[in-house]
Order: C-alpha cells, then structure tokens, then sequence
C-alpha cells in the first residue's frame, strides 16, 4: 500500500469483522492518536446486503395470531365433547348388552340397531383417535389454544366440528333413553294418579 | 535565431531541480497538522470538494441506472433520497406525536429475532427486484421505524416491543369466521357449557383489545437500500414501505 500521509513506521494493523459486509475489503488499519491518517482503502461498514435481508425475512400473512375468542372457545368445547364420545365408544362393548336388556318402551329395535353399527364401525375410533391425537398437538404448538398460525385456526374449527359429530352421535341414543325415560315416568305418574284416584275414592266410600 | 536562455545545461538543470522540488513540497504537505489543527492548502480543498462532489454525481447516476430505472421499466416505484453517509449507530429523530428510529438492518430486533416480517407484497416486490437485476447484494439494509413518542431511548438499544407488528388483519378476520363457525357448532349445542368456558375466554378477549390498541400505534416501518463507494457516502433509495 502506497499512501503518502501513512507514516511508514506505524505497523499496519489489520482486523476481520464477523458480520457480513458489503464492502469486498475487509482490510482497513488503525488509526493512532494525534496522527491524521488518509487510508488508500475504503473503510469497511458493518452491515447486511438487502440481498440477505430479504433471504431472512418470513411472510407477515403467515405469523402466528391469535385465536378469535369463540374459535377458542369452540374448540375447547369440541375437544371435550370428541373425549367424551371416545370414551363412549370406548365403553360400548360393556354398555351394548345392557342396551340390549333395557326395557325401552319405543325405539328398541333402532336402538339396538344403531349400537350395533357404532360397535362394528372402526373407522369412528379412528377418527376419533386423529381427532384426539391433533387436539394434543394443538394443544401444545398454540400454548393451549392462545397463538398460531392459520393452518391452526383451521385445525381448531375441524376440532370443533369433530366434537359436534360427537355430540350428535351421542345425542342419538341419549334422545331415545330420554324418551322412554320421560314414558316410564308419565307412566308411573298415570299409575300413581290412578292409585290416589282409587285410594280417595275408597276413602269417600269408606 | 533565438538566444539561449542559460548559457549551459548544468545551470538549466539546477533551475528545473530547484522548481521541482518547490512542486514537490507543495505536494508532500498539502494537509498539515499545526498545533492540533488541520490546516488543508485552498487549493487542495477546492479540488477535494469539487471531487467529492463529482463523486456523488457519480454515485448518484450510477444508483439511478442500476436500481431506479430498471425498477421503473418494470412499473415498480422507489424513491432515490440522495447522498447521505452510512451509520453504524442507531439514530432516533423525535417528533412530537411519533419518534423515527432508522437502524441499520443487523441491529433491528425484529431481525435479530430471526423473523422479520415482510408483507406477502413487499416480498414479492424485492424479489422481483432481484430477479430484474437491481444489484440488492451491493446495498445496505437500513430499516426506519415510526414508534410511539418517547418509546425509545437513545442510549439504549430499539426495544422489540416497540417494533413488534400487530397480528395479521388477514389471520384475525379468517380466525373469526372459523371461530363463528366453531360456535355454532358446539357451544351453541351445548349452552350450558357456556358460562363455565366464558370466563376462561375473558382473559383472551383483554388480550386481543390490547394487541389492538399496539397495532393502532405501530406505524409505517420503510426498508432503504444504500448503494455506497469507498468512501462511505452511499445513495439511499426507498425500496419499500407499508403500513401494518
């Protein structure tokens, strides 16, 4: 290096930055007290390129938000309601043969029937068992429903779909027992009528 | 027939090494250090500033015809600002409803979070950039944020608090129609349900008017590029701009 103002005695001090740069030179030299110096080389600026920048930069559409409150509150719900139905289906081989055996007044027959084809149907404990399975992962990856990216959003609205499939399984053999539990008791209301009916009557008699 | 001006060569060229000489001292000091003073000669001051000019003409030319036309040929608007120095130090401009924090890119924390976030437009916009051939590898990333007034503190590094976006507008509007759904489908099956799960969900309803209230009070952050030669002056150009 030729520099005229670059006293010839100064040992040139040469130092490599880490970050990236820019400027292809890297080699600049100090700088000594009271000593005015002119460099020949360009000074190196610590810095990244937009080049870089922008290869380490992510999409804002896709950064993680937060649930909406009802998503939230659906899928909670959803969850709950799909364990709910798995621990059903999971419990219909001991509950089938007292279905079998209850005295229902109407719907027997369906009722039976309609056991029967959510006992041999695996693909329910499948489905189920996905559903469980993502709700855990959810659960985990959105810090208990809080934050995550859409594709989440979307997992946690089939959550909640999935419960309300659930629900209505349920709620099919749930419906026929409320049923004929409400005609035993209108029936047991009628007899005792009767009977109050026919222990008054006696008591005038009488 | 003309007299010779010297009678003999040796006197001639003792002249000339006198002359030169007195050229050469003029040219070993034009820059002296005189009692803790720079004491720069007029005439080498002029021809250092006249250069120093040119030499921003030159970079200024050379910025418009590697970025600002071929941007242009292809409908893509960016702003040329002019000369100005690179900086390695944050710089904080106060206003008096917003302050101005310009960084260089390294010393964002959203960048130094690993995940600086670009709107899917811009993105593409820089990508097409390169694509055409804006020589974006040559440029300095410097990033201005406008943040609430007195949020920052100059002698302290940017806070990513105050830089942090608000959540997508895009993701919150999907997730409302997802969750109306989702709603509908169980909780509104199962309204007893409902008051138990209500409280649990009043802590993420504070949550979301909080991140509201940020997202009205993050402004316009704007992505420069500076073209630089060797002498740290660079031609800043406005490569992009947004509000979240």
């Amino acid at each position: 290096m030729h520099n005229t103002f670059l006293p010839e005695q100064y040992p040139a001090v040469e130092y490599f930055t880490d970050a990236s740069s820019v400027v292809d030179e890297s080699v600049v030299h100090g700088i000594y007290e009271g000593e005015m110096v002119i460099d020949a080389y360009p000074p190196t600026y610590p810095g990244i390129s937009v080049s870089d920048f922008l290869h380490r930069t992510t999409v804002y559409e896709e950064l993680p938000a937060p649930l909406a409150p009802r998503l939230r509150q659906g899928a909670f719900a959803g969850m709950a309601l799909t364990l709910v139905g798995s621990l059903f289906l999971a419990l219909l081989p001991t509950i089938q043969p007292l279905g079998a055996s209850a005295p229902l007044l109407l719907l027997h027959g369906f009722f039976n029937a309609y056991l029967y084809w959510i006992a041999s149907t695996p693909l329910l404990n499948y489905i189920n068992g996905v559903l469980l399975s993502s709700s855990v992962v959810l659960l985990i990856v959105t810090r208990n429903l809080r934050r995550g990216r859409l594709p989440l959003h979307r997992l946690a609205c089939v959550e909640a779909i999935g419960g309300s499939a659930n629900l209505v399984l349920l709620l099919i053999p749930l419906s026929i027992i409320c049923i004929n539990f409400a005609l035993w008791v209108l029936i047991f209301m009628v007899i005792v009528l009767i009977f109050a009916l026919i222990v008054a009557a006696l008591s005038v008699v009488l | 027939m003309v007299a010779p001006l010297y009678k003999d060569e040796k006197q001639a060229r003792r002249v000339v090494n006198v002359v030169q000489e007195e050229l050469h001292r003029s040219l070993s000091r034009p820059v002296r250090l005189v009692n803790g003073r720079i004491s720069i000669a007029p005439e080498i001051l002029a021809g250092t500033l006249s250069t120093w000019a040119m030499q921003n003409i030159r970079l200024n030319r050379q910025t418009r015809a590697l970025v600002e036309y071929p941007c242009r040929s292809q409908g893509l608007v960016v702003e040329t600002l002019g000369e100005y120095p690179l900086f390695t130090e944050m710089r904080l401009v106060q206003g008096p409803i917003t302050d101005v924090v310009i960084v260089p890119a390294e010393q964002d924390p959203l960048f130094a979070s690993g995940q600086f976030p670009l709107p899917r437009s811009v993105k593409t916009r820089m990508q097409l950039m390169e694509q055409i051939g804006v020589p974006l590898e040559r440029m300095f990333t410097y990033i201005a944020h406008e943040v609430p007034a007195n949020s920052v503190a100059m002698d302290r590094p940017l806070p990513l608090e105050a830089v942090t976006p608000p959540p997508s507008a895009h993701t919150l509007r999907q997730s409302e129609r997802l969750g109306a759904i989702a709603h509908v489908s169980t909780i509104s099956a199962l309204k007893g349900f409902r008051r138990g799960l209500t409280t649990s969900v009043r802590g993420m309803v504070v949550g979301a008017l909080a991140t509201g209230v940020a997202a009205a009070l993050l402004l316009d952050p704007i992505i420069f590029g500076a073209l630089a030669d060797e002498r740290g002056m660079a031609t800043w150009v406005v490569l992009a701009q947004w509000v979240w």
